[in-house]
């Protein structure tokens, strides 16, 4: 109590205008210089706030706030200056001073600890070169894929068409065994066009621009199932879709996503004589999943992390029939919609994919 | 169909026997005339350069178009045949071995007929060859020859 009356008593100090002799220019130059030093010193600090929750992605963010109290605490004394020309508190006064010496003291610290790591973050001029040394690669990755398109399709469509020419022009002078190897020759040259086909279709994938909108995904994924039904209408197949699940998401990418995990468990279900099919979403572990489950073939856990590898394989070709690219697109899509996927499973016993999309809707 | 010539521009010899075979085994009798570049393509339909001379009232039906030509490009065959009065109507068909985005959106906006990639399996390629040669030369009604 005691401290407090002293902190707020004027002690039988004279207030400070004594000292300027009560001189009307002196003391108003003092009053306004004060006053203006405060109002730039508590507009500062806004201003960076205002900054900071515009730019959330701002390195040392704690160093801007930290600032901001040593910046009013400046103001607050000059303040004070202006409150001492009449009253003369200067316990008051000389509080102030010390937290503003805390703050200011604390802030030089700080700023020392901090500057290696500041020195190190990328200057626009940095940022300026590898964005254009990103645009280079992503022009030159373009024209690669221009390239394959077109100049490595040319000389299979030759080996395939020529096998063919011999297997109709000269059978009689083939026998089984070399018929057998141009088969084989016909059948590679075929995966080889697929390979390509997929790989274009993954550096596609990436180079896509994305349009988002709120896509009916149930409806999407029920659209592809009716598609793999016409594929093979002679398979049963229980197909479990939970309606009116919706997303906020780029719709032909989505697609591209269901396609190839809708068309995963298709085939690895192929084998059972009645298999089942479900897609839906989940919210286990806090936060909301689509899933794609089905009770085929499974897959190792052990090799979970090679699964989204691109041409990374855990079946073999005459097992089950593919490029290994599938999964390597969905990882990107998903990856480019800032979301996560992921699998479970044990062989076996059927597999789940999960993922994510960081815009997920209601 | 006698007289109907289908041009085939094509710089791949492999690619160009390919394309003749899968019209024979489809039973189309009509004549191929071959040209291997984009500027032969148009020295044959304006009757200049190593095929001046030829009478250029016998238009072809429908020009099957590569995109990646010597000298000038499919595309650039492409844009000059629109430019031109005399060829701006004719039907042409991009056969190419891509499918980029960019490659369709050019084609179509040249003002191409239609798109039709070259698969790898002939079975399939031959079946794109008898699909098209169907619609070009017997369904498709051309349209009629300009008389000056």
């Amino acid at each position: 109590m005691e401290f407090f009356k002293a902190l707020f008593s004027s002690g039988g100090f004279q207030p400070h205008g004594f000292c300027y002799q009560w001189n009307t220019g002196l003391v108003w130059l003092n009053v306004l210089s004060d006053l203006l030093i405060t109002l730039a010193y508590f507009a500062i600090p806004v201003i960076m706030l205002r900054f900071i929750r515009k730019r959330r992605d701002l390195p040392f963010s704690w160093m801007f706030a930290l600032f901001g109290v040593f910046i009013v605490a400046c103001g607050t004394t000059h303040l004070m200056e202006v409150w001492n020309l009449w009253h003369a508190q200067y316990w008051l006064a000389g509080a102030i001073k010390a937290i503003t010496a805390a703050a200011s003291i604390l802030t030089a610290g700080l700023l020392v600890r901090i500057l290696p790591q500041a020195a190190q973050l990328p200057s626009t001029q940095q940022w300026r070169e590898a964005s254009a040394e990103l645009t280079a690669a992503n022009k030159e990755l373009e024209a690669f894929s221009y390239s394959v398109s077109h100049d490595l399709r040319a000389p299979l469509r030759s080996i395939d068409g020529f096998s063919l020419a011999l297997l109709e022009d000269y059978s009689e002078k083939l026998d089984d065994e070399g018929k057998k190897h141009l088969e084989r020759v016909r059948a590679a040259t075929q995966r080889m066009g697929a390979l390509i086909d997929d790989l274009l279709n993954l550096s596609r994938v990436t180079r896509a621009s994305m349009h988002v909108e709120k896509v009916d995904v149930s409806a999407v994924a029920a659209e592809v199932i009716e598609s793999l039904q016409k594929t093979q209408p002679e398979r049963r197949v229980e197909i479990r879709v939970e309606p009116g699940l919706q997303a906020t998401v780029d719709p032909h990418l989505l697609r591209i996503v269901l396609e190839n995990l809708l068309g995963n468990a298709w085939k690895f279900t192929s084998k059972r004589a009645l298999a089942c099919i479900e897609f839906g979403k989940t919210s286990g572990n806090g936060r909301a999943a689509f899933f794609v489950r089905d009770d085929g073939a499974g897959f190792d856990p052990a090799y979970a992390d090679r699964l989204f590898g691109a041409f990374q394989r855990l079946h073999s070709v005459s097992e089950f029939p593919g490029t290994g690219i599938g999964l390597a697109t969905v990882q990107r899509i998903i990856h480019r919609h800032g979301g996560r996927v992921w699998a479970e499973s044990s062989a076996g016993q059927g597999a789940t994919f999960y993922f994510t999309l960081t815009k997920l809707g209601s | 169909m006698v007289g109907k010539v289908i041009l085939l521009v094509e710089d791949n010899p492999d690619d160009e026997a390919l394309t003749v075979r899968a019209l024979k085994k489809n039973n189309i009798i009509n004549e191929i005339a071959v040209v291997r570049d984009g500027v032969e393509a148009l020295d044959y339909l304006f009757g200049e350069g190593v095929h001046a001379g030829r009478d250029v009232s016998m238009v072809p039906q429908v020009i099957l178009l590569d995109l990646k030509l010597p000298k000038l490009d499919g595309l650039g065959v492409l844009r000059r045949l629109r430019a031109d009065p005399r060829t701006k109507l004719l039907p042409v068909v991009l056969l190419t071995s891509s499918n980029e985005e960019e490659d369709l959106l050019n084609g179509y906006g040249l003002g191409a007929n239609s798109y039709v990639r070259k698969p790898v399996d002939f079975d399939q390629f031959k079946e794109a060859i008898r699909q098209l040669s169907l619609y070009w030369l017997v369904l498709n009604e051309p349209p009629p020859a300009r008389r000056s």
